[in-house]
């Protein structure tokens, strides 16, 4: 039996993505926790004013 | 055991089968080289280095001599002279494109030997210019005879380089999209090239002028404008009456500034992309399109040219596209900058990957096709094979002289350097919008990742066409 392979090559462009979806996937990755982060902040902080209001 | 084809066989779309390792590792580790100097700049590059280009002046003669009238007026000569022979040589010579010598010189000495000359020399066909020659001998004459300088019209600052990028895509769209209507390999006939010279010459006197040579030479004539382009990199600058040198790459950091110079860039890196998958990558899309128009009745050669434009659009829009998402990201950090100062704030960090796109893409045609131009083409302009002016003319191509790997290496070396450069100049202009060096860093990553998407699409065509 053979494994029809003639046209993998077609598909060799693939590997060429990788990297660039790694770079992509890291940086989406990043800024999310960033705005998680700034938005954790700015709670805490409310939550600090409304305390310090009373 | 199952029996499996050998890949480069069965479709010869991997890579080059004498490769130490695959085509495709060489973009993971070009990724790699791009994300090590990532950090390396943001960890140790914290002060802007390249908004001063600090240029100070060669203290010797020979530096003042080379930028004299009696220097430049022999230049501009010379680059007259030359522009004669080959549309003498066009009009007059061959048919057979490889035995001519208007096409090797059009668009392998001139349009691939001057952007590497620039960024070696400076902006060295300033003086070779033969419009700006012209022009300015025409404008001389005019105040000797007349005793009054001609008045010019005011150019329309809105436009900027764009009549420049749009000639540049016409360029490269004459040689490889209308050319491919021919019979022959290079598809152009030496006449139709010879014939285009002349026309673009009466247009850029016209224009000339209109505006004034040297408005339209720093805004509107393609050949200045693109090779003026890639002299930003390089140390030699002209200024003041004598030669100097400056950081390199510095003055890039402030060509940008005019509208239109990205799409001056964009164009340059579009056009060498669409040339490299013309025959590689897209030849299956073009194949399949060209399909469907002869399907819906039109033309062998009109169903060609209107696919392969569609397709240089299509490439000039996912360039672009890549490099507005980059700006997108940044523009997410804040900082108060539009997205179009930012879109034109960095554009020049796009001038070394268009040197290295030309670099990769055209490297061993250069070296290959410039063996002719110095033997048989120099010493018989017009192939009839009748003069041997220089007694080179029985001389020939020594393919042998450059193999498939050192070429290989080059165009690797040439992409990942220009990426790398690119990064850099994007990096220390972010130090300049965000002030902070860890916000400018994290601006940055957009950038990383559209130099990243670059240089693997970059590779992806070249494994693709070498193979």
């Amino acid at each position: 039996m053979m494994i029809p392979l003639a046209h993998l090559g077609h598909w060799s462009w693939v590997f060429y993505v990788i990297p660039v979806v790694i770079v992509v996937g890291g940086i989406v990755r990043s800024t999310l926790e960033e705005r998680r982060r700034k938005r954790g902040g700015a709670r805490k902080n409310a939550k600090a004013t409304r305390r310090g209001g009373r | 055991m199952i029996p499996l084809p050998s890949l480069p066989e069965a479709h010869a779309l991997v890579a080059r089968s004498d490769l130490p390792i695959p085509a495709w590792l060489f973009a993971w580790a070009a990724s790699g080289a791009l994300i090590v100097s990532f950090f390396a700049l943001a960890l140790a590059w914290r002060r802007p280095r390249l908004e001063d280009e600090h240029w100070r002046a060669i203290p010797w003669r020979v530096a003042r001599a080379a930028v004299s009238l009696p220097v430049q007026a022999l230049c501009g000569a010379v680059g007259v002279g030359l522009l004669a022979v080959a549309v003498y040589a066009g009009l007059r010579g061959t048919d057979a494109p490889e035995r001519n010598l208007a096409l090797t010189f059009f668009f392998v000495t001139v349009w691939l030997g001057f952007p590497a000359l620039s960024v070696v020399c400076g902006d060295i066909f300033r003086p070779f210019n033969p419009w700006r020659a012209v022009g300015r001998a025409a404008g001389a004459c005019a105040v000797e005879l007349s005793g009054w300088a001609p008045r010019h019209l005011r150019y329309p600052e809105r436009l900027g380089r764009w009549p420049a990028a749009v000639g540049l895509v016409a360029f490269v769209w004459l040689e490889v999209v209308y050319g491919v209507g021919g019979v022959t390999g290079a598809g152009l006939s030496p006449h139709t090239v010879a014939v285009a010279a002349l026309v673009y010459s009466g247009y850029t006197l016209g224009m000339m002028a209109l505006f004034g040579t040297e408005v339209w030479c720093a805004r509107g004539e393609v050949f200045s404008v693109y090779f003026g382009m890639f002299s930003q990199l390089g140390v030699l600058e002209a200024r003041e009456g004598t030669l100097g040198v400056r950081r390199p790459a510095a003055a890039a950091a402030h060509w940008a500034t005019l509208p239109g110079s990205l799409a001056v860039v964009v164009a340059s890196i579009g056009t060498t992309s669409f040339d490299g998958a013309q025959e590689g990558a897209f030849k299956g899309g073009i194949e399949a399109l060209d399909e469907s128009l002869l399907d819906a009745g039109l033309g062998a050669v009109a169903a060609l040219r209107l696919t392969d434009t569609i397709f240089l659009a299509l490439t000039l829009a996912g360039i672009a596209g890549v490099y507005l998402i980059g700006v997108w990201g940044m523009r997410s950090i804040g900082g108060g900058r539009s997205f179009a100062a930012l879109r034109s704030g960095f554009a020049h960090t796009l001038i070394p990957i268009a040197f290295a796109y030309l670099l990769a893409h055209y490297f061993s045609l250069f070296f290959f096709q410039e063996q002719a131009q110095f033997t048989y083409l120099l010493s018989d302009p017009l192939g009839t094979g009748t003069t041997d002016l220089f007694g080179t003319a029985g001389g020939g191509i020594d393919y042998a002289a450059l193999s498939a790997r050192t070429i290989w290496y080059v165009q690797v070396a040439a992409l990942i350097v220009g990426h790398v450069l690119g990064l850099t100049l994007a990096h220390d202009r972010a130090l300049v919008y965000w002030r902070d060096y860890r916000d400018a860093s994290r601006s940055q990553y957009w950038m990383l990742a559209v130099m990243v998407a670059l240089t693997c699409f970059g590779l992806y065509l070249l494994s693709v066409s070498n193979a």
